[in-house]
């Protein structure tokens, strides 16, 4: 717990592949699963 | 950073729960952490810092939400805030029917109550409370009586996998608007062994859309999965359908947690572990500071979401349809698990 969470992310197992493009987070696709207004689950998504 | 626009904050407003499940994330069931109780003072300039970030959509969860005394005054008083509010409630104590019309009465939005079992042995097992499953299904009877809209909430796990076909069509026997699965994940703060491992979900995943197709019922898988560990029919089938939640705002920075203490969380499972803390100096952050801790470059915040976005396993090859579809996975399972070996690649 002392570590924090930059402490946690050295355990967290992803890999830079320099050969290939990072993923662009900055063009997402806006859908979400099954999403409806009342029944939101995540509230990442754009109804309600 | 002026056209940022977030989309949800979820509230962890106490980790006190009445139930005592097996897995749980947020270690509700210790007696150390059930303490864990929002202050008024901590919530209200909480929800002040939300309303200045022009958040609309909050969802209160803990923990039990419904063990924080006067909650329904808190859903009352975020309505008037302009909040659309949700609550994620084990709903036991929709079992009273004085208790589910005061939440009626505040007017809440969106309710999910978490179910674990197709009957009291499976629920209860887990739970680890005799006689919650018919609590909880009462509460479901009283919040349709009273036309709360319900979906439901259910953990995958190796404990309840083989009841997971029952589980489906016991709730579409409970018309069940939507039911929503989640897949068990590592709890950051305490080992347990019930996490199910990434290249098992997929199957165990297929059985309830198939069960769910049968029946007739909406699903929503919820933990993002590598699409390539399933059957590709099987998962054109399920993303045409809407079937599996794609996206994950910690990804995004489009969504936050404010934990019990004002630690802001990249999602629930991180409680103990923040980007950073609204107060400061006995001071509340205003949204000016809040934007600059969660965004600027160098941040925690920053770091963890460039994290995030390095591909889990070299196997992700580089396609048209990863990032937009595929996040390769909940990164949480990548902190007790090898992708490279979980992750199938086409």
């Amino acid at each position: 717990m002392e570590e924090g969470l930059d402490g946690l992310m050295e355990k967290l197992k992803t890999t830079e592949i320099s050969s290939i493009e990072k993923r662009n987070f900055s063009d997402y696709d806006l859908q979400s699963a099954n999403c409806e207004d009342g029944y939101c689950i995540t509230g990442d998504c754009t109804c309600g | 950073m002026e056209d940022i626009k977030f989309r949800s904050a979820w509230l962890s407003i106490t980790y006190d729960c009445n139930n005592r499940c097996i897995w749980c994330y947020s270690n509700s069931s210790s007696n150390e952490t059930r303490k864990n109780t929002m202050s008024k003072e901590m919530l209200n300039s909480s929800r002040k810092l939300l309303k200045d970030l022009g958040i609309e959509k909050i969802t209160l969860i803990g923990g039990e939400p419904t063990m924080y005394k006067g909650i329904e005054e808190i859903v009352a008083t975020s309505k008037e805030m302009g909040f659309n509010v949700g609550m994620v409630s084990n709903g036991r104590k929709f079992s009273s029917k004085k208790f589910t019309k005061k939440i009626k009465e505040s007017s809440l939005d969106r309710l999910t109550i978490s179910i674990e079992g197709s009957n009291r042995e499976m629920h209860d097992k887990i739970t680890q409370v005799p006689g919650s499953f018919e609590q909880s299904i009462r509460g479901i009877d009283n919040c349709h009586e009273l036309g709360i809209p319900i979906a439901t909430e259910s953990t995958v796990s190796y404990i309840n996998q083989e009841d997971l076909p029952s589980l489906v069509r016991f709730l579409k026997s409970k018309s069940i608007g939507m039911a929503s699965f989640n897949v068990c994940g590592p709890c950051l703060t305490k080992e347990h062994n019930f996490t199910v491992q990434p290249k098992d979900a997929s199957d165990l995943l297929a059985k309830i859309y198939k069960t769910s197709k049968e029946v007739g019922l909406k699903i929503t898988i919820v933990t993002p999965q590598p699409l390539c560990n399933f059957d590709q029919e099987l998962i054109e089938d399920i993303l045409k359908n809407k079937a599996m939640n794609t996206r994950c705002y910690s990804f995004y920075g489009r969504g936050f947690v404010v934990d019990f203490n004002g630690d802001i969380l990249p999602c629930v499972h991180y409680s103990g572990f923040p980007f950073f803390n609204i107060k400061r100096n006995g001071d509340y952050i205003s949204k000016d500071e809040f934007l600059e801790e969660f965004f600027s470059e160098g941040k925690t915040a920053d770091k963890f979401r460039k994290k995030l976005w390095n591909y889990p396993s070299t196997k992700c090859a580089k396609d048209q349809d990863y990032g937009a579809k595929c996040l390769g996975g909940c990164p949480l399972f990548w902190f007790k698990f090898d992708p490279e070996e979980q992750i199938k690649g086409k």
